[in-house]
């Protein structure tokens, strides 16, 4: 018995051979390629010098100011939007509250482009309400704020979906007794319901965070004028400019963005009381 | 004698095509702890949350110190509640939670800052009052969510099934303490639902036992174990035996009366609830019965005999099931004497006092 079990210990690292080697292939090669072009300079050799002349353009500022803008817009009006929306549904009785609530589940799986499409259809400049928000010609649907509309429109559910499983949980015992001390619903909204719910609030709201930053077919769909973003800029180096090297640079302040975002959204969940 | 302090008048509450209350009037005064009893469904949870103003009533009114609060929201009427599982808020600490209904009333900080202490000590929580709710016991939070509902000082508390998710124990200790409680708040009225009859015993100065929306009694807890009012009561308050009986004709005055139980006669106590003539059933505790010296039956010295078909012992009583004729009926003897057995004749005498004739509907 204990033989085999020794046998088997000594099989064990020719079973993580297989997915290491599909997990270098598929993701680490192609990042670290992506990383060594970022570091090619003009002249075909490798150095900093292409690596800061990137970073350090207006385009690559802006664009980064841009898509930093659009997330934390995008990710603060998700957030009140579905929290209200999530209590409305889950604390306020009407028929069909339920089917609104498969709704959202079903609305996850669409593609964020068709929401872009549609939205074009609406207030595009041959859309019905072109007319709206027109200054210049041209719909506000080409600028910070369609892009901001495209975007909370399609994330809402986001964090609606984690508000409501969290709801689903809340004891509502505790919401009934916070009333009987005399909190008014709006008070027991703001001090018992909203840190019940606030770790599903922040889990959904930094899914939003990290996809906003990353969002790129919405934008695309739009045909956005006003307004570059990280992936729109790493799109035009690569696919227009035929510019690898800039893409990757930007790809890879991209890549850092995201895992910032990602690490300090772990670090506050950790910070947070069970 | 003064206004009640709760006053339900004509509720019923209705769920869909399910009555869940029918018609129910109930006075509280202040300082009196009522006890809602009865068994799953029975109404009562509902009752309370009437009161409560979570469960809108189809009809009637509730009034509080004679203000009619029918349609008040809970947070407007004042009451403090405390719940089975507790609800104490997780994110809090123990102090914060007992200061919540202060900082909802929008109580002074020095105010807050001298309660909250206050309260803790009442319940004997001053060492805990910076844990979380999940550092603590069950029946340590069972104190903090009781030193919440106090902490507002309201003139009613309302306490639904509060002891039901403790242990045996630790449910006794706590029945002492809401006694000591209600002592050092004696103006305080208290309605409190449970399913145990021990704690309805215990605590409360009045009873009122539900059964499928209605009152189905209400009397103090002795009036309604001594003297039940209908059958119901009788077999939920103290599982009585009853018997079917037959009062003996020229029996129809006096308070003792003699009837014909299984063929014999003995005698028993006639009350409001009794039928004046004819067939009753005879209403008897099992721990008023006891076994007589010497073998014979009725007659004088109030005996029923029987055969008995089981013993159990329970370690201060043993429980013995005897047959009289068709019938069965529990004997709760003292656990320190010789158990009869299975088989053996066994004679029983009780006082006649003890058992009263109740109508058999």
């Amino acid at each position: 018995m204990s033989a085999a079990r020794s046998a088997g210990a000594a099989w064990r690292p020719f079973w993580l051979i297989f997915p290491l080697v599909a997990l270098g292939v598929a993701l680490v090669y192609p990042l670290g390629l992506m990383a060594a072009e970022a570091f090619v300079t003009p002249d075909g050799g490798h150095g900093l010098a292409g690596f800061i002349a990137v970073i350090g353009g207006g385009l690559f500022l802006g664009a980064l100011q841009d898509t930093v803008r659009i997330a934390l817009t995008a990710t603060a009006l998700c957030m009140f939007l579905g929290f209200v929306l999530a209590v409305l549904i889950h604390f306020v009785p009407f028929v069909g509250a339920r089917a609104l609530s498969r709704l959202i589940d079903a609305y996850l799986a669409f593609p964020s482009f068709l929401i872009a499409l549609s939205l074009t259809f609406l207030y595009g400049n041959a859309g019905i309400f072109g007319a709206v928000g027109t200054s210049s010609g041209s719909s506000f649907l080409y600028g910070f704020w369609g892009v901001v509309l495209a975007e909370v429109s399609y994330y809402t559910p986001f964090v609606m979906r984690p508000l409501l499983a969290a709801f689903d949980t809340l004891d509502h015992a505790q919401l009934e007794v916070a009333s009987s001390l005399g909190e008014t619903p709006f008070g027991v909204l703001r001090r018992v319901v909203l840190p019940a719910a606030l770790p599903s609030l922040l889990a959904g709201g930094s899914l939003c965070l990290l996809l906003t930053i990353n969002e790129f077919g919405i934008i695309l769909v739009m045909g956005v004028k006003d307004v570059t973003t990280l992936p729109m800029l790493i799109y035009g180096k690569a696919i227009e400019q035929f510019d690898y090297p800039g893409a990757s640079v930007v790809a890879l302040c991209n890549v850092a963005l995201s895992l910032s975002l990602y690490f300090g959204y772990r670090r506050m969940l950790d910070r947070l009381p069970a | 004698m003064s206004d009640p302090q709760i006053s339900v008048r004509g509720v019923s509450v209705r769920f869909g095509s399910h009555v869940a209350l029918h018609d129910v009037d109930l006075d509280v005064s202040a300082g009196e702890v009522a006890v809602l009893l009865g068994r799953s469904g029975s109404g009562k949870t509902t009752l309370l949350r009437a009161v409560a103003g979570f469960t809108h009533p189809s009809e009637g009114r509730v009034y509080l110190d004679g203000r009619d609060v029918t349609l008040a929201p809970p947070h407007a009427r004042g009451l403090g509640m405390v719940v089975q599982n507790y609800a104490l808020f997780p994110h809090m600490r123990v102090a914060d939670n007992v200061a919540f209904g202060l900082q909802a009333r929008r109580r002074s900080r020095r105010e807050i800052d001298e309660t909250v202490p206050h309260f803790l000590e009442m319940v004997g929580m001053s060492a805990f009052a910076q844990r979380f709710p999940r550092e603590l016991s069950g029946g340590q939070q069972q104190r903090v969510a009781i030193a919440r509902a106090l902490a507002i000082r309201p003139h009613v508390l309302l306490l639904d099934e509060p002891l039901s998710a403790l242990d045996a124990p630790l449910r006794a200790e706590m029945l002492e303490e809401l006694r000591g409680l209600h002592a050092k708040l004696p103006e305080m009225s208290i309605v409190y639902v449970t399913h145990d009859q021990t704690e309805a015993i215990s605590l409360g100065h009045r009873i009122v036992l539900m059964r499928d929306g209605r009152i189905a009694a209400e009397g103090s807890p002795r009036s309604l174990h001594d003297e039940p009012p209908n059958r119901y009561a009788a077999e939920f308050f103290g599982q009585a035996n009853l018997l079917p009986a037959a009062i003996e004709p020229g029996d129809a005055h006096g308070r003792l009366v003699r009837v014909c139980v299984a063929r014999q006669v003995v005698r028993a106590t006639r009350t409001a609830a009794s039928p004046a003539a004819g067939n009753a059933l005879l209403c008897i505790r099992p721990h008023d019965l006891r076994a007589a010296a010497g073998g014979g039956h009725g007659g004088d010295d109030n005996r029923l005999s029987g055969r008995v078909h089981s013993v159990r012992w329970l370690g201060a009583t043993q429980r013995v099931m005897l047959g009289i004729d068709e019938v069965s009926i529990r004997v709760d003897l003292p656990g320190n004497v010789e158990a009869p057995r299975p088989g053996d004749p066994l004679s029983l005498s009780f006082d006649p006092e003890r058992a009263v004739l109740l109508a058999d509907t």
